[in-house]
């Protein structure tokens, strides 16, 4: 049990929420079946990681800058620094977004939950660091409850997830790639194999990591599932447009009450803190091992200082952005998707080539069928960031 | 030709994808790697490995000696292209520059880490190249990058005489102990280089190093320990690190690498373990050694029993000082601690205690019952940390012998078991 699953709730962070609810008041329950494939996918993907981790022992950072070179590892890993940067700025708006839910003044909550997380982390062990995580899991299970709090049509639901269409308005294309850019980020495939080879699983031992990263997938899509069903359930039907998780979870209060409003803003900080403490760590771990710095949190800083900064560098800065009245969080999340989208298919297509290569794998290669549904994956990205840039545009 | 003569230093991030050419002039592909032929003190170049055609990638193979190398830009080949070979079969000693040194991390023996490869220097003279040092710094770095001379011009710019420029980091290859692991074939791992270099460090910097190294690097390395190595680097492990290190080598090595340690690490380490683990280890273990060890094993972590060792010095009050001396000396080598020499009876009840000093002051012709102290101080295997802390104060000691309830010795604790076991706690959660 672990990084799979760990990794899977990360997934569901301030981004993926904000995409969610905005999907479930836009379009109601008519993409929710896409969420069926983006789950096999990410399942398909993230085993691949564990794969290669327990096989190598190595990180996917470590593999990519033996196997390919100082150049290719460079370029991937400052791509991923701007990408998972929008990513923490978002995770701390969304601390902001929902602590001002309930009130309170963001300019005490966010630096106390930077400092809370940086503290964490630097000063916490690791085990107790885990087992916090493994707890916050927990409280996902409100986004099921505000979901079923919603009184959604259950039949409705299954009548939209079972015929599957795909309208090609603008509104729901762009909310596909918003779906699946929140959903599979390049940052996942990084983190997840970087703990698992920290673990040290052993081969004898792989089918827990297995079991791990299957059950993490499908609390991602289930998660996502039930926010667009809340959403869709309550705010499709008055056609109120939301831009935002907070807009969301204001607008839950007049129609489902406020349990299930305050259990969706519970649910927000949730995300944000826990996605906020493991990005920059992942981060700040991936970039110092690529290129051979120091790293390590129960390192001196005398001894790991490019680590150091850089983690502390990535929360301040993040969290100094969403302090900024004027800044505008969509854009910057459209941004950091963007990003995404480019680096996914590039980074996939370095993990198919790492792990189709015998002399790394051994009789651990992919199956054929695996790496088919990569390639889909692949091409489809391509295609829909093309799109998504094209968009504003057309 | 004075060009053969003069020395030249050159990296490998200049001489990769370099074009080269055949005797004709005819272009035949790019500089993929090259390979080196490890023995000496600094290993010779021996192939080039040249990476060809444009859609369907393929590998020709030439001699370093078939290289004429005049300026940067043009690398030449004294034969044709017909004469050029296909990849052939690694020698034995043969290792790749590209694919297992550059980009990969080695061992620096002499700063006692782990550390990763930016740039591999290399040095011409006499037509032959060798590698002499490994580049880990920044300048080695945004030279593999292909920034080399922007980055240096920009610092030059600014700060004309910054350190940048003075303080290269570089490795002789002395120094350096590749750790790169050659091959995952049959599940078998193999480092790609042998590791005599390493074996010299410290156990506590080797216990060090292979934290800081991959799962496959580390068992790897380990297995390519000697038994003695072996041992000295687990001692210093922590129990996590120790477990993985284990289980890589199988339980007959296990065995034998743990008879090399003093029994009362052997047995800790055995109680971190897998019960079923540690007691296939044990069966493979020398039968005296592991009913030494599971006796330890049968008692509390935190109990004197638990943090005893059976490795101590004894002698009957019935001999003289010198045979004791002798006897003496055939025990030194495995007994824990040389301070004290325990007087056994009969069925192994502890009689009395001479300290060295006083075996030393001793005539030789003395017996030991009419030198040594009675009724020493000793604790009960079943009694705890708390009451050896309480006794080691009380009476200055630097170790206490264990009995059981009939008074028959059963091993010591020492001072250093003590201060490892409470350093320990506080250490870990």
């Amino acid at each position: 049990m672990g990084p799979g699953i760990i990794t899977a709730n990360v997934d569901n962070d301030a981004g993926g929420i904000t995409t969610y609810s905005i999907a479930g008041a836009r379009t109601g329950y008519s993409l929710l079946w896409t969420l069926i494939p983006i789950t096999i996918s990410l399942i398909v993907i993230q085993e691949m990681t564990a794969r290669m981790a327990v096989v190598t022992g190595k990180g996917l950072a470590d593999l990519i800058r033996e196997r390919f070179g100082i150049r290719v590892t460079f370029y991937v890993i400052v791509l991923i620094l701007l990408a998972n940067l929008g990513n923490i700025f978002a995770e701390f708006s969304g601390i902001r977004a929902s602590t001002e839910i309930f009130g309170i003044s963001p300019y005490i909550t966010v630096p106390f939950a930077a400092f809370f997380v940086w503290w964490l982390v630097v000063k916490g062990r690791y085990k107790s660091v885990e087992k916090v995580f493994m707890t916050a899991c927990l409280i996902y299970f409100s986004y099921i409850v505000s979901g079923i709090l919603a009184r959604p049509r259950w039949d409705e639901v299954a009548s939209h997830v079972l015929s599957p269409s795909l309208s090609l308005n603008r509104d729901s294309l762009i909310i596909t790639i918003g779906l699946i850019g929140t959903t599979i980020a390049p940052w996942m495939q990084f983190y997840q194999q970087a703990a698992t080879a920290e673990k040290g699983v052993k081969l004898k031992n792989y089918s827990y990591s297995q079991i791990d990263t299957v059950i993490g997938g499908i609390l991602v899509g289930v998660v996502a599932s039930f926010i667009i069903i809340t959403c869709g359930a309550t705010l499709h039907p008055k056609g109120i447009h939301i831009s935002s998780a907070q807009e969301a979870a204001l607008a839950l209060e007049p129609l489902a009450g406020d349990y299930c409003s305050i259990l969706f803003a519970v649910g927000l900080l949730n995300a944000s803190l826990f996605a906020a403490s493991i990005l920059p760590l992942s981060t700040a771990y991936s970039t110092c091992e690529a290129f051979g710095w120091e790293s390590g949190v129960n390192k001196k800083f005398s001894n790991a200082p490019t680590f150091y900064i850089l983690y502390t560098s990535l929360i301040a800065v993040g969290a100094a952005g969403a302090l900024i009245p004027s800044m505008p969080l969509i854009q910057v999340m459209y941004l950091s998707q963007v990003i995404n989208g480019v680096l996914l298919p590039v980074v996939l297509y370095y993990m198919l080539s790492l792990i189709n290569n015998r002399e790394i794998m051994g009789e651990y290669v992919n199956s054929g069928a695996f790496n088919l549904i990569v390639w889909i994956t692949i091409i489809s990205t391509v295609i829909l960031t093309i799109l998504s840039i094209a968009a504003p545009y057309i | 030709m004075n060009e053969a003569q003069e020395t030249r230093f050159l990296f490998l991030s200049q001489l990769l994808r370099r074009g080269v050419r055949d005797s004709e002039g005819n272009f035949i592909g790019r500089i993929h790697d090259l390979s080196a032929l490890v023995g000496e003190i600094y290993p010779v170049i021996h192939t080039v490995l040249i990476r060809c055609g444009r859609l369907r990638r393929y590998f020709l193979v030439s001699q370093w000696k078939d290289v004429a190398i005049s300026s940067l830009s043009d690398i030449a080949l004294k034969i044709p292209r017909s004469s050029l070979i296909p990849p052939p079969i690694p020698l034995e000693n043969e290792f790749f520059l590209r694919k297992e040194l550059l980009d990969n991390q080695i061992v620096d023996t002499r700063g006692r880490k782990v550390i990763r490869v930016n740039d591999v220097s290399l040095m011409l003279t006499n037509g032959e190249l060798r590698v002499v040092h490994v580049d880990v710094g920044m300048r080695g770095f945004f030279r593999s990058l292909g920034w080399g001379r922007a980055v240096d011009w920009i610092v030059r710019f600014f700060f004309p005489r910054a350190r940048y420029f003075t303080r290269d980091h570089f490795i002789s290859w002395k120094y350096v102990q590749p750790v790169s692991v050659s091959s995952l074939k049959r599940g078998l791992l193999k480092l790609s280089v042998t590791m005599k270099k390493i074996s010299r460090l410290h156990p506590a910097d080797l216990a060090e190093i292979m934290q800081d190294l991959d799962t496959n690097q580390r068992s790897a390395l380990f297995q390519s320990f000697d038994l003695e190595t072996a041992a000295g680097t687990l001692g210093e492990s922590d129990p996590k690190l120790q477990r993985s290190l284990l289980e890589t080598v199988g339980a007959e090595k296990a065995a034998d690498i743990l008879e090399e340690m003093p029994r009362d690490k052997a047995a800790d380490l055995l109680a971190d373990l897998p019960e079923e683990e540690a007691s296939e280890i044990l069966t493979k273990m020398d039968q005296k050694e592991a009913r030494e060890v599971s006796e330890l094993l049968s008692y509390a972590e935190d109990s004197a029993g638990g943090l005893m060792t059976t490795e101590f010095i004894s002698t009957s009050g019935d001999i003289l000082v010198k045979d004791t001396m002798e006897k003496m000396r055939g025990e030194l080598p495995t007994a824990e601690t040389i301070h004290y020499i325990y007087v056994i009876g009969e069925g192994g009840i502890l009689r009395g205690v001479i300290t060295l000093k006083n075996l030393l002051l001793a005539r030789p012709e003395q017996r030991i019952d009419e030198i040594m102290s009675e009724e020493p101080v000793s604790i009960k295997a079943e009694e705890t940390v708390t009451r050896i802390i309480e006794l080691f104060t009380k009476y200055k000691l630097h170790a206490l012998p264990v009995v059981d309830a009939e008074g028959r010795i059963k091993g010591i604790v020492t001072m250093d078991d003590i201060v490892a076991f409470v350093y320990g706690k506080k250490e870990s959660p």
